[in-house]
């Protein structure tokens, strides 16, 4: 499902709006986005909703509204003005129907398409796991911890076998945060089912 | 065996073994470490397993010797994971923690021109880093120890395995050997097994001192009650002689012969040896070999039992042989002692000796039993002074059959129970089986060992000793003899002080290619007297009719 499109386009990430006010994929969801013939994977990191316009903040509508959709209904030029934005972090890319767990050799486009990554695309990608280690040394806007947790969490999801799945991801965490004991027992009670 | 073990990676497994891990470190001295897969529950493993690693070019058979625990972070211990959760544990165990096992690489198997042309070879080399480790399969096991058939005798089963473990008994006879383990653990239950399989494959005679009744008409089996002895299995090949023949037909056993001993067959050696137990002095034993002169070795016992020192006659004696009064007393409380024994009598026309060697000649087995006089002094003194003779009679025999180019008579093997009484360091070199162990091999007379103090034993004699069975041992100074001059002895050691205390025995040594952890073979059931060849009346009857049937059908 195609979801928005490219702003911003790095090698380890890539900014996107989406099309839809309040529609970002969540987090630490996979999407995946283009470049030639390579397709790009990404979890999404971080997730912002705010004016178009950087210097112009939003001012309070609705004292006299009763629920929030009415300040919408009173004022349909305010989802105009805003817009949703994702952040997402490269884990991956696809050359060739081959899933490869690094870091692609270009960037994504600008006004490149942003899609949901469908359940059989999500299985596909975590048959192995080794995008983790981009992951736990990445550096994010929200906390590193929590994106890896809901990463693994929300692929869970989409398994056949759940638990098999967070063993695995548990297991292939525990070998690489062998030597920060602490934060790996902090991800494994965030992965617990 | 030749067309196996050319590919290393080839399987040659009947049923499929379980892959174990992989070499992670090691030495050829010190044996090789094994990283056990995750999959794998460290309590599955035992130490005395045996393991199949195949290397690049040749399979290597090993047994586990130690088994670790292993941590891959370096702060586990100190913060360690939740493992009580379920999930957390299956994430940890297996990969942050690990088990490692230690294996003592034994033999190599299959590979190499020599191991394909002439099976097993000692290993000399060890596999590579992260060669695959698996359980040993049945047909590894076979390889090395071979199938039962008419030399091989089995014995048990390795540990958590269906397989035989067979010794080659022409081989194990060929030396003298031993049986050791702490009281309760099974000595009397393998040495009978033993005794059987002498009997069965080895073609050896053998005299059996039976210091305690277990071996010739029935013994006992902790926890089954009595147990059939040799003479009911094979009654046309297996002798009983008894020294207590109200005992013995109290006990319902059938005897071949009483044992009688004249005091002129008594030779001073034979209570020379007895000295520490008669509690004799040195000047006492002395004393032994002065009256020995004065009247001859047949005619001394005699002359001291009926000694009157209250007569002139006999002070002056003691005067003139310059044996001090004190002296005198000790001698004769000790001879005393002994003459209280009744099987020791003024005179016999008995001649045992001889009617022991007419059994041992045809290859039968003879067991001696004690009945009542089952005390150390009786013990030794018959079993020294039989032996003593029944040597002798074979060494000439022997000597003759090789003189005159004749087949030389059949192997002999003498069973001792207690045997470190003969064969400690202080009298090893004067007993009769201190001499056997050391040089009778060459006349086809060995010994057989049972004994739950091997620390006590001449270590000359030990170390002589061909094949040890050596079932539990705790004694630190035990488990050093059994042990001592054994490739791989500190390994060996923890496999041995952790037998069961019930029916496991470790063999090493010359009738088998590598040291061996087994499960012994049931006896006692029968199911297991069927298996050794035995059949009861019935069957023989039904036996007798069938052939009568079947010659008279032919006709």
């Amino acid at each position: 499902m195609k979801i928005g499109e490219v702003l911003e386009a790095g090698t380890g990430g890539f900014l996107a709006e989406c099309y839809e006010l309040y529609s970002a994929p969540a987090f630490g969801s996979l999407v995946r986005s283009s470049t030639g013939n390579l397709d790009v994977f990404a979890v999404v990191e971080n997730t912002v909703t705010a004016s178009r316009e950087p210097g112009r903040l939003p001012v309070a509508l609705g004292k006299h509204e009763t629920s929030q959709e009415d300040i919408f209904n009173s004022h349909p030029q305010v989802a105009k003005l805003l817009r949703t934005c994702f952040k997402a972090l490269v884990v991956g890319y696809r050359e060739q129907n081959v899933i490869k767990h690094c870091l692609p050799y270009h960037t994504v486009r600008i006004h490149g398409f942003v899609f949901q990554c469908e359940n059989s695309e999500v299985r596909e990608f975590s048959r192995e796991l080794d995008f983790l280690d981009l992951l736990v040394t990445a550096s994010t806007e929200s906390p590193r911890d929590e994106l890896i947790s809901a990463c693994i969490r929300q692929m869970s999801l989409v398994q056949e076998n759940q638990l098999e799945f967070l063993v695995t991801a548990g297991k292939t965490l525990t070998r690489l945060l062998l030597y920060e004991n602490n934060r790996l027992n902090y991800l494994l009670r965030r992965i617990k089912p | 065996m030749n067309d196996v073990g050319t590919d290393p990676q080839k399987s040659e497994t009947s049923g499929s073994p379980e892959q174990l891990g992989m070499v992670v470190s090691g030495t050829l001295t010190g044996g090789l470490d094994i990283r056990l897969n995750p999959s794998i529950s460290i309590e599955e493993i035992k130490v005395g397993q045996y393991v199949t690693i195949t290397g690049e070019r040749c399979r290597f058979l090993g047994m586990i010797t130690d088994i670790k625990l292993g941590s891959a972070g370096p702060n586990l211990e100190e913060t360690p994971p939740d493992v009580a959760d379920p999930f957390i544990g299956k994430i940890i165990i297996g990969t942050a923690t690990y088990g490692i096992i230690h294996v003592t690489p034994m033999l190599v198997i299959g590979g190499e021109v020599s191991a394909i042309l002439e099976g097993p070879q000692p290993v000399k080399t060890i596999p590579g880093h992260f060669s695959p480790v698996l359980t040993s399969s049945q047909r590894d096991i076979d390889m090395v120890f071979g199938q039962e058939d008419e030399r091989r005798f089995h014995v048990g089963n390795p540990l958590d395995m269906e397989t035989k473990i067979c010794l080659n008994m022409e081989e194990f006879i060929k030396r003298s050997n031993g049986v050791f383990g702490k009281s309760g653990t099974g000595k009397t239950f393998l040495a009978r097994l033993l005794l059987l399989g002498m009997l069965q494959k080895g073609k050896a005679a053998n005299l059996v001192f039976d210091m305690h009744n277990e071996y010739g008409w029935e013994g006992t089996s902790e926890g089954r009650g009595k147990v059939k002895g040799l003479k009911q299995l094979f009654p046309s090949r297996v002798a009983v002689f008894s020294l207590d023949e109200e005992n013995s037909r109290r006990r319902g056993v059938t005897t071949d012969a009483i044992i009688k001993i004249g005091w002129n067959e008594v030779e001073p050696e034979d209570i020379v040896l007895l000295a520490t137990t008669l509690n004799l002095t040195e000047t006492a034993q002395q004393a032994i070999y002065q009256f020995a002169r004065e009247f001859g070795d047949s005619r001394w016992l005699e002359n001291v039992i009926n000694f009157d020192r209250s007569k002139e006659e006999g002070k002056s004696l003691l005067e003139r042989l310059n044996i001090p009064d004190s002296t005198f007393r000790n001698l004769k409380r000790g001879i005393d002692t002994l003459r209280r024994l009744p099987f020791l009598v003024p005179e016999t026309s008995a001649n045992s000796v001889q009617r022991i060697m007419e059994h041992l000649e045809r290859g039968n087995h003879v067991v001696v039993e004690f009945g009542r006089f089952n005390n150390i002094a009786a013990y030794m003194l018959v079993a020294n002074m039989l032996t003593r003779r029944i040597h002798d009679r074979y060494r000439e025999n022997t000597e003759r059959a090789i003189a005159e180019n004749k087949p030389v008579s059949h192997p002999l093997v003498i069973t001792i129970e207690e045997a470190h009484k003969f064969l400690d360091p202080g009298v090893a070199d004067q007993t009769i089986f201190g001499i056997i162990a050391r040089e009778m091999r060459k006349y086809n007379v060995t010994l057989l060992v049972i004994d739950q103090r091997p620390s006590a034993i001449d270590p000359e004699v030990m170390s002589q000793i061909g094949t040890k069975l050596t079932c539990l041992l705790d004694n630190e100074k035990d488990v050093e003899a059994v042990l001592t001059g054994v490739p791989g002895k500190n390994e060996l050691k923890a496999v041995l002080s952790r037998l069961e205390t019930r029916q496991q025995a470790l063999i090493f040594g010359h009738a088998v290619p590598m040291p061996v952890v087994i499960k012994t073979r049931e006896y006692g059931t029968p199911e297991s007297y069927k298996a050794f060849g035995f059949r009861d009346s019935n069957e023989l009857k039904t036996k007798v009719l069938e052939d009568k049937k079947d010659l008279w059908d032919s006709l």
